[in-house]
């Protein structure tokens, strides 16, 4: 079975298609993800989506419903803990270690298998239903309109939260939209393909992004296309070896990407400075 | 953060940033729109391999085995789970497992919610090969049912027919080799009966503990008592510790010898079962090693449980 053969058949397609979405959603939330310094805060969502579809699965037997109102519970924690950027590493670990010894508890309560729950840790992004691949659709969706939707301010408050505020950027509302937006991608992306590929697509495109360029379009772009080519990449990859899992080469190749921007990219950005100074001079 | 004020705001992105995430979203409807037409054309046949054997394919390989014993010279066989040291609870497949079970025209797996992922494979690969599920096979329901299955013995037979029946059905031409290959096995699982029964008669209701509850249904055939707290297995088979309670409890059992013999899981060592191990040894308590799947390639499936039924009767005193 080679790659063209695999990539005829559904199952490739869903991944592709689920491997898309995601990347397009992660490598856009990125750049601010890294701008806030909120990494932390994905790695909290991401395994706390375990927590929410364990509760879901206990209470309704349906664990993607409980992650995705997981999401929101965690999201307005962390905004309301972590109100201060001093405090939000701290409360984040906080909120994460109490958040997984729920999630222990509730599974405890919950006799049977619970791979629905334990398998958002590591996804199975070959086996994708429809209806994963129609919410992983609506999530995506979503998470682009509405970070269409408050680019601009959200991109002041980021950049410098003061000076945002004494021009009345509204930060606290932005600081809540944007983990709201954060928890959908984070934990709707990982019950597809799991919390170590969410962690890879949403924290290292971005950061080799912003070692290449300092213009804010290039490194959005930048951080989509990074993330792009690790995660359809990697399963094309998958799909050429068939016998090594998907994961290990989605996040080798974004790992792999990041290692490379860090030693091509300081003089990547210093031409790029240099030819912007020299602009600067000639107007 | 490195951009001088002035750049910020004269950011020039979100006029070109708009454009940018539309074409984007295009995309991403478009390859949907594409990938859904495609699951309805897709064929839900193929499943003949060149060669004209039948494709099935297993969950786990002592489902495999049966499916190759049954099937023999007409079937190619693949199991997913095959490798001793494999825990089918924390699975991700690979690209061949998934072509596997999309080209397949039988899929044979043990349900109970022990091998989900072959349910995310079926539903992913928009195919619709024959099911056999040994958990409807055997009619195994209720809240939390041990779904070690190919540890009752006597209802094997039960499931090795559900497999002959698919295969009938799929490859009807060879339907009499089928027949006769059922037969022989049914046959051969009569050695590790009488094992069971000869426990049964001697050891009747003796107490025994286990680690996890893998042989749960064989050591219940064999008329043998699990004392061991229920919780203690559920633990182990969760994947987590036990609680002091059921780890004091188990300690008691064994520093007390009230138990006749430990039977602990080889597949599954962690520093709890191999601690209640090593405390069996030391205070004389038989102690037998089981595993959750074929251990060794190439063996089958009836000496596999011949050879750990004999060692259970030879545990407990022969």
């Amino acid at each position: 079975m080679g790659l063209f053969n695999n990539l005829q058949l559904p199952f490739a397609q869903h991944a592709l298609l689920a491997c898309t979405i995601v990347a397009v959603t992660c490598g856009l939330i990125g750049p601010f993800v890294i701008m806030r310094g909120m990494s932390f805060a994905v790695h909290g969502m991401s395994e706390l989506a375990f927590t929410g579809a364990a509760a879901g699965l206990l209470v309704a037997g349906n664990a993607p419903a409980g992650a995705l109102c997981g999401a929101l519970v965690v999201a307005l924690l962390i905004g309301t803990l972590g109100d201060r950027e001093s405090d939000r590493d701290s409360s984040i670990g906080v909120i994460l270690a109490g958040g997984l010894g729920l999630g222990v508890l509730l599974l405890s309560f919950y006799h049977g298998f619970a791979t629905a729950a334990t398998n958002i840790l590591f996804g199975d992004l070959f086996g994708v239903s429809n209806s994963q691949l129609i919410l992983l659709l609506v999530i995506g969706i979503t998470v682009i309109i509405a970070i269409v939707a408050i680019y601009r301010p959200l991109f002041f408050a980021s950049v410098d939260t003061e000076v945002a505020a004494a021009r009345g950027v509204p930060e606290r509302i932005l600081s809540i939209a944007f983990l709201v937006v954060l928890a959908f991608t984070v934990t709707g992306a990982a019950q597809v393909v799991g919390t170590l590929l969410v962690l890879s697509l949403a924290i290292a495109p971005a950061a080799a992004a912003r070692r290449f360029s300092s213009s804010p379009l290039a490194i959005a772009g930048l951080s989509i296309l990074i993330a792009l080519v690790a995660a359809d990449g990697g399963l094309i990859a998958s799909l050429q070896f068939p016998s090594i899992k998907p994961t290990v080469f989605v996040t080798g190749i974004s790992f792999f990407v990041y290692i490379v921007s860090r030693i091509i990219g300081p003089a990547i950005k210093n031409r790029q400075n240099r030819a912007l100074q020299l602009e600067e001079v000639v107007n | 953060m490195y951009m001088s004020k002035s750049r910020v705001r004269g950011f020039p992105g979100s006029r070109v940033f708009l454009p940018f995430a539309l074409v984007s979203l295009a995309v991403i409807v478009l390859l949907f729109a594409s990938s859904c037409t495609s699951d309805r054309g897709s064929p839900g046949a193929g499943g003949s391999a060149r060669n004209g054997l039948v494709k099935v394919v297993a969950a786990e390989n002592f489902w495999g085995d049966v499916v190759s014993q049954i099937g023999a010279g007409h079937v190619s066989a693949k199991s997913i789970i095959a490798s001793p040291s494999a825990d089918p609870h924390l699975y991700e497949s690979t690209a061949n497992d998934a072509a596997a079970v999309s080209t397949a025209k039988i899929v044979v797996l043990n349900g109970a919610g022990y091998d989900d992922f072959m349910n995310r494979l079926l539903s992913s690969s928009g195919t619709h090969p024959i099911v056999v599920s040994v958990q409807k096979v055997m009619r195994a329901g209720g809240a939390n049912p041990n779904p070690h299955f190919w540890y009752e013995i006597s209802k094997v037979p039960d499931v090795a027919g559900a497999i002959e029946t698919a295969l009938e059905n799929a490859d009807p031409k060879n339907a009499a080799a089928y027949r006769s290959n059922l037969g022989s096995f049914d046959a051969s699982l009569q050695p590790v009966m009488e094992v069971i029964n000869l426990i049964k008669a001697r050891y009747k209701g003796a107490p025994v503990a286990y680690t996890e509850r893998v042989p749960g249904y064989l050591l219940n055939e064999a008329g043998l008592r699990v004392v061991s707290p229920p919780g203690f297995a559920q633990a182990i088979e969760d994947g987590n510790d036990p609680g002091p309670a059921d780890a004091s409890a188990m300690n008691d059992l064994i520093t007390s010898r009230k138990i006749r013999m430990l039977l602990y899981n080889r597949q599954a060592v962690s520093p709890v079962t191999q601690r209640v191990r090593s405390l069996a040894l030391k205070y004389g308590v038989p102690v037998v090693g089981i595993t959750e799947t074929l251990p060794r390639p190439g063996e089958h499936y009836q000496q596999w449980q011949l050879d750990q039924t004999r060692a259970i009767l030879k545990a407990l005193g022969g």
